[in-house]
């Protein structure tokens, strides 16, 4: 008796273990209609409202046995080979249960499957590529993988996924320290990586990703198991003709906690520092923001140095200081030394006398850049964010200008200019995201920038400037332009039902400025000076709803703002409306319009002239008013990714109704410019359409491009209304071979067109670009040819040819390398028109040719 | 009472016990490649050339998978060892292994010969559990969702790697490839380490038996297994020298 208690005790202890986390027993058998039992039918329980299932399977007799987690578990489904499956839902789990299968009339009996391991997963969002099924062992840094990934493209310092730019790599869901795609893609190496995922229609804070329109697409590398953190280094020095030279050294160092980077160079090659200024820079084709603007002079600088001497130095630290908050510091410096010579071919377009002019120009500078980012975010939980960021930029530059023309009526004129110039730019930022539960989320967002800049400018001439601005033929002109800008805005989003939100959105901001200009003698005596207090006020709120239906979505809003200016008040109303249909990140259709107004910049209000350049009086214009246009934006996407087949069509239109027109007044071969607003018609229209296709060993691209514009320009107070179109029509082929070099081919063919009533001229630019390129485990390769032929006869033919190889030396971190570019030229030309002015220029002071030889140690 | 059920139907029952799922599966495999370090292109170029003809051999191998009630086989036939390149593949996707997988008894037997030396290591099924997560694609019309467990330790003991199986609930078979089993279906494709195995085919029209396949090794458990490992290997290397005089 006293071991039959214990027995009891035993058993009911088991019971009350199971049942704390599956309580519910359920039992039953399966049989076929001939009664004959199942054994090793599949048996799973689910419910309506979770993916979540509980399954077992029959024993030799046809029973099952299970322990469930809730009473919710009712719906069953049977399953066994052979077998029609069974699908119940149970109204009494207590019950033992009883489930018949009928037998398939005519059962399969084989099932083939012709595949390989899907090396491509496609979802509304995202599409995952498992890197294993594309690389070949060969691949040195992320970019490598890249190449070889169907719906990728690199163009330039472009990622595109079937057409849409990748504005940031991730790393594990954390942005590769700033997250610039050329940054990552260049050093992140290849063999750590095991899956690539590019994510569509992405926000920084997920919470915010369904709410609002995001367009956003970023890369998302998964590390491998084993390479969760992982550093690189190297160091490489080089010596060459004419005493070229190039040192760098790269460290970087990742792992999800701390990410860590040392990068500077020096060399007088022109090579750009981008490895340096990609630690901050966020985003290639974003010129809107002042950071970014800035980072351009130093990340993608022309080559059109006779000399230049340029140092970089970039220090980036990311640390998660919790587990929910992050800090971020980068710093740059840069310093260059750079000489330029310059012939330039200028026509002006002036209706009343056709004017040409040649100059020659040499320029020297001197360039300091320091630019620290901080920045700081706290997750306080999922539904809860901080994000603080404090930029600061300061730019300090000479440049010494000597400038000779000669135009169609007049003799020679000299002018040598001395600018000094410094620039410090400001911008913090406070935003705040609360998710308060399913119905309602907010943002607020607290903004304060600013800028100083002064431009102090010494002019000698060996005739008058600009007659009605100055009479001398020698000035100093000192131009300082300041400003700060308070901005703030919030979001507020209602969910009325999980298809239908609402959104409310409020924006102010503030802009003062001062403009100022002083005028002298070399002697310091002030001949005359002008001051502006300028003033902006912008404020806005918009109201929108959204709608949802499977695969549909539809966004409407109405914007009602005011742009105030000291001499000007606008009132304006702006509605936007989209549609889009979704099924995945390959197929996709948007359609979308908008009104949109832009208050100008707040330097254009001034009213006062000053010298722009040794050809330009410019004069500002207080009674300015915001730029106004209709944008219409058309988005089609049918790829299939696994077929390697990528398909993106893309139309804009943009139609103004009120815009900045520049009036141009010509004297002798000066230019004076002056902007006022007008609401005569403009319009802008470009199509373009990629089509992609990756075949066993080749992936081609191919996108042909229009870009039509109708504008109106004001000279000697005639309106001239202008035509220019462009059909851009552009191949790009490589090859995918794993043990042969390969191949990659670029041409370009561009048709240009320009009318207006006095001149039409048309003219065609063909590009090709050759290179065979092979990375293996020993020698690494790559030879390139360009060529440009133009039918415009004032544009040479262009040769460019550059190669670049690198051997690794067995068991040894060591390599050696030799480099060489512009080896067939060194003059180039290019060739655009500024509006009013065909310029054709001849940058004849390009790098001279250099050949490098050098070596490098990876740590 | 309800625990009495089973007794109940197994005595009074008019049902009798005879129809069980049976089939063969075919397995390919795929060899990922993207694991060779830059150290090692460099320090063994000769190695990093091998592995790439290796890959070059992946649709000569076909694994097989046998299926019958609650009880599975798994391995390759023999193959021609003087093709270097496949034989090394073959040994790298576990060809030597064979897989006996008893549902009812809830073990697995992995019998293999290591450096001479025949071995048996048993494992409970159960011993580590399968973590079901949300992703689902589909493998031509099925649909199939992963789930994923610790790789077994391998021969060297250091795998920390998961195991990354895509099963179908279309296909009730509950079994996979290198002894995987207990997912609601088949598995029609699963990673472990560098290696993917995919599902080529399914036989149902074969009546296929499936035994405990004989083998005179030495029985052990994992543990046990790693632990002697360096040993036989070093004994097996001393043979060889020994043998050589």
């Amino acid at each position: 008796m006293y071991m039959l208690r214990h027995f009891y005790f035993a058993v009911f202890f088991l019971f009350i273990t199971t049942a704390s986390s599956q309580n519910i027993k359920v039992e039953g058998y399966v049989v076929n209609d001939e009664k004959k039992s199942l054994e090793g039918a599949t048996v799973i329980f689910s419910n309506t409202t979770s993916d979540q299932k509980n399954f077992t399977t029959t024993d030799e007799n046809g029973f099952f046995r299970i322990f469930l987690a809730d009473e919710t578990m009712v719906n069953l489904k049977v399953t066994f080979i052979g077998y029609e499956p069974a699908i119940l839902t149970l109204q009494n789990l207590s019950e033992e249960i009883a489930v018949t299968l009928k037998e398939i009339a005519e059962p399969l009996d084989e099932i083939k499957l012709d595949y390989i391991p899907e090396p491509i997963i496609v979802k509304r969002d995202t599409i995952t590529f498992d890197v294993s099924k594309f690389v070949d062992g060969e691949e040195f840094k992320m970019i490598h993988i890249l190449e070889k990934l169907p719906g990728i493209s690199i163009v330039g310092n472009q990622v595109l996924v079937q057409g849409k730019e990748v504005k940031k790599v991730l790393v594990e869901g954390d942005a590769f320290f700033q997250g610039n795609t050329t940054f990552a893609i260049e050093n992140i190496p290849a063999e750590v990586i095991s899956k690539i995922e590019v994510i569509d229609d992405y926000n920084e804070v997920e919470f915010l990703r369904r709410l609002t329109d995001n367009d956003a697409t970023v890369i998302n590398v998964k590390l491998k198991e084993d390479k969760q953190h992982f550093y690189f280094g190297e160091t490489k020095l080089g010596y060459g003709n004419d005493n070229f030279f190039n040192l760098k050294n790269d460290y970087i160092k990742y792992s999800k906690q701390t990410q860590f980077a040392v990068v500077g160079a020096i060399n007088n090659t022109s090579n750009p520092l981008d490895n340096i200024v990609n630690l901050l820079l966020e985003n290639p084709s974003e010129t809107t923001s002042e950071l970014n603007r800035s980072l351009f002079n130093w990340a993608f600088q022309d080559k059109f140095y006779k000399e230049n001497l340029q140092t970089g130095l970039g220090v980036s630290f990311k640390h998660k200081i919790k587990e929910n908050s992050q800090l971020s510091l980068t710093a740059l410096y840069k310093n260059q030394t750079d000489k330029k010579e310059k012939f330039s071919f200028r026509e002006y377009l002036n209706p009343l006398e056709a004017l040409r002019e040649e100059s020659f120009e040499k320029q020297e500078n001197t360039f300091n850049n320091l630019i620290f980012n901080i920045t700081y975010s706290h997750y306080f939980n999922d539904n809860e964010t901080l994000l603080i960021n404090s930029f600061m930029d300061f730019t300090e530059n000479k440049k010494n200008l000597r400038y000779n023309s000669i135009i169609t009526r007049n003799s020679d004129l000299e002018i040598n200019e001395f600018e000094e110039s410094e620039k410090l730019y400001f911008n913090n930022s406070i935003s705040y995201f609360k998710k308060f539960n399913e119905k309602i989320t907010t943002t607020v967002n607290f903004n304060y920038y600013g800028n100083s800049k002064l431009n102090n400018d010494e002019y000698t001439a060996n005739e008058i400037l600009f007659t009605d601005f100055f009479n001398g033929e020698l000035f100093h002109q000192k131009v300082r332009d300041e400003s700060a800008t308070v901005k703030i805005s919030g979001e507020f989003f209602y969910t009325v039902f999980k298809n239908f939100i609402v959104d409310f959105k409020i924006n102010a901001a503030n802009q003062s400025g001062l403009a100022s200009l002083k005028l002298s003698s070399p002697f310091g005596e002030t001949f005359s000076s002008f001051e502006n207090n300028l003033n902006i006020q912008t404020g806005n709120t918009s109201t929108g709803i959204s709608y949802s239906h499977k695969r549909f979505n539809l966004y409407s809003s109405i914007n009602l703002g005011a742009v105030n200016t000291t001499f000007s008040r606008e009132n304006f109303i702006s509605p936007l409306f989209k549609v889009s249909y979704k099924k995945s990140v390959e197929k996709e259709i948007s359609l979308k319009y908008e009104y949109i107004v832009r208050p100008v910049s707040l330097f254009e209000m001034r009213d006062f002239a000053y010298v722009k350049n040794q050809n330009t009086l410019s004069i500002g214009n207080p009674y300015i008013k915001p730029v106004k246009y209709h944008l219409f934006d058309f988005n089609y996407y049918l790829s299939d990714f696994a077929s390697g087949i990528t398909f993106f069509g893309k139309a804009v239109y943009l139609n103004y109704a009120q815009f900045v027109l520049t009036e141009n007044q010509f004297e002798n071969q000066k230019n004076t410019e002056n902007s006022y607003s007008t609401n005569l018609d403009r319009e802008e229209l470009t199509l373009q359409i990629v089509l992609g296709k990756v075949l066993d060993k080749v992936k081609l691209n191919l996108s042909p491009q229009w870009n039509f514009s109708n504008y109106p320009q004001q000279t000697e107070k005639i309106e001239i209304r202008n035509k220019n179109s462009r059909i851009r029509l552009r191949l790009n082929g490589e090859t995918l071979f794993k043990q042969f070099p390969n191949l990659k081919l670029s041409f370009t063919h561009t048709l240009n067109s320009f009318k207006n009533e006095f001149t039409s001229r048309d003219y065609n630019v063909s590009q090709i670009s050759l290179g065979i390129f092979k990375n293996s485990k020993r020698i690494t390769y790559g030879v390139n040819y360009a060529y440009s032929k133009s039918s415009n006869v004032l544009l040479d033919n262009i040769h460019h040819f550059s190669f670049k190889t690198i051997y690794n030396f067995p068991d040894s971190r060591w390599s050696v390398f030799v480099e060489a570019e512009n080896l067939l030229e060194e003059s180039f030309y290019t060739s655009q028109f500024v509006t009013d002015i065909a310029i054709t220029e001849q940058q004849i002071s390009r790098i001279p040719r250099n050949i490098i030889a050098g070596i490098s140690f990876k740590f | 009472m309800n625990f009495l059920y089973p007794f109940i139907f197994l005595l009074f029952g008019t049902y009798s016990v005879l129809a069980q799922a049976k089939a063969t599966v075919e397995y390919g495999v795929v060899y990922d490649l993207s694991h060779i370090s830059e150290e090692l292109k460099m320090k063994y170029p000769e190695f990093v050339e091998m592995q790439r003809e290796q890959k070059t051999k992946e649709s000569e191998l076909t694994f097989l998978l046998d299926i019958n009630g609650r009880k599975s086989l798994f391995y390759h036939p023999m193959i021609d060892e003087n093709d270097q390149a496949l034989w090394l593949l073959f040994v790298d996707a576990g060809g030597k292994h064979v897989f006996y997988t008893d549902v009812k008894k809830k073990r697995v037997f992995e019998q293999f010969e290591y450096w001479n030396k025949k071995i048996e290591i048993e494992t409970p099924t159960d011993e580590n559990p399968w973590e079901f997560t949300d992703e689902k694609k589909k493998i031509q019309n099925y649909l199939c969702y992963k789930a994923v467990k610790k790789s077994a330790n391998n021969v060297d003991g250091k795998s920390k790697n998961k195991v990354e199986a895509w099963f179908t609930e279309d296909i009730p078979l509950n079994f996979g490839p290198r002894g995987y089993s207990g997912l609601p279906g088949l598995i029609l494709e699963l990673k472990e380490n560098h290696m993917t195995y995919y599902v080529k085919k399914i036989n149902f029209n074969n009546d296929v038996q499936v035994d405990y396949p004989k083998f005179k090794g030495e029985k052990m458990t994992l543990e046990q297994f790693l632990e002697a490992a360096p040993s036989i290997k070093q004994k097996a290397k001393q043979m060889i020298i020994n043998s050589r005089g």
